[in-house]
């Protein structure tokens, strides 16, 4: 059995064990649609989507149409232990654009991901 | 004259002597916004109500937007190991709540079909050995923690032509829902 300094012991090193743990990482490119942008459906080209973004994640084809679709993976971890109760909550957020263009190379349509407000 | 503990009592004093800890351990991957039912006519009003896709596949005759998201909540139960102070014995299981919304365009973009769906799913009970002060996951969840399709297309499209799992074209056009986007 424990002795009572053992047991004295034990819970005083468990009360100074609390603590917060906090890390986030990003991967992907850089998600500057973010940052005010000035596009429009029927003017912008692509060459202006590229010259404010950079580069995409990814190129697809849609029939004549031609699919710029940029990704950023955001992931933050949040963890509070107290010994006793613990909790970690880890988001990742993917945080995305598309642009749709015609056979000229115009601005079709164009969207964001819509960002949660606080984890679900 | 000296009662006699009932079994309750010392069951109870021994879970009490056992028990150092409960955790909860949440993940979520990706959100679909919660919004009213709306009859799209074209993906133009599905972009406008839903932002990007998650996932994106283009067929010969058709193209498909996917929006999915990924709730898990792991509750743990840790006990004392009684011979070793700082370890613990964790019990745990997880949960998965999926939300997913599927849309499909003709190439001209007007909507074939649609569809939404919401459901929950066991993902397993563990067990694991580890520190007090640690948080320990006791349930795999490798799957969900893939690089993204999207940002592996530039790599995907320098692998060896013999050698790749799935060929070329279906890289590039992007003919397979987990070849763009994100795959779950």
């Amino acid at each position: 059995m424990y002795s009572r300094i053992h047991i004295i012991f034990l819970i005083f090193t468990m009360a100074l064990l609390s603590g917060c743990v906090n890390y986030s990482r990003d991967s992907g490119v850089e998600n500057l649609w973010r940052q005010p942008q000035d596009f429009t459906n029927g003017t912008t080209t692509s060459q202006q989507v590229l010259t404010a973004l950079g580069p995409p994640s990814q190129v697809l084809s849609i029939g004549k149409n031609t699919l710029y679709y940029y990704l950023t993976e955001q992931v933050t971890r949040e963890g509070l232990i107290l010994v006793v109760y613990n909790e970690t909550t880890e988001v990742s957020v993917f945080d995305r654009a598309m642009f749709i263009f015609d056979e000229h190379g115009l601005l079709v349509d164009f969207s964001y991901s819509k960002l949660p407000d606080k984890p679900e | 004259m000296l009662k006699r503990p009932s079994l309750f009592r010392v069951l109870s004093f021994l879970s009490l002597l056992l028990l150092t800890s409960c955790s909860v351990v949440k993940r979520q991957y990706g959100h679909v916004e919660k919004i009213a039912p709306f009859s799209p006519e074209n993906y133009h009003d599905v972009l406008t109500q839903m932002g990007a896709p998650d996932s994106i596949a283009i067929l010969n005759d058709a193209f498909i937007f996917a929006y999915h998201s990924v709730a898990i909540n792991e509750p743990q139960l840790g006990l004392a190991i009684p011979p070793f102070d700082f370890f613990k014995f964790t019990l745990g299981s997880a949960t998965a709540t999926h939300h997913y919304h599927f849309y499909a365009f003709s190439l001209q973009g007007n909507v074939i079909n649609l569809q939404k769906n919401h459901w929950k799913n066991a993902l397993g009970e563990s067990s694991a050995i580890g520190l007090v002060f640690v948080v320990e996951e006791t349930v795999d969840l490798e799957n969900f923690e893939v690089r993204r399709a999207a940002n592996v297309w530039g790599e995907r499209l320098l692998l060896d032509i013999n050698l790749i799992e799935v060929s070329f074209e279906e890289i590039v056009l992007a003919k397979r829902l987990d070849l763009i986007g994100q795959d779950y």
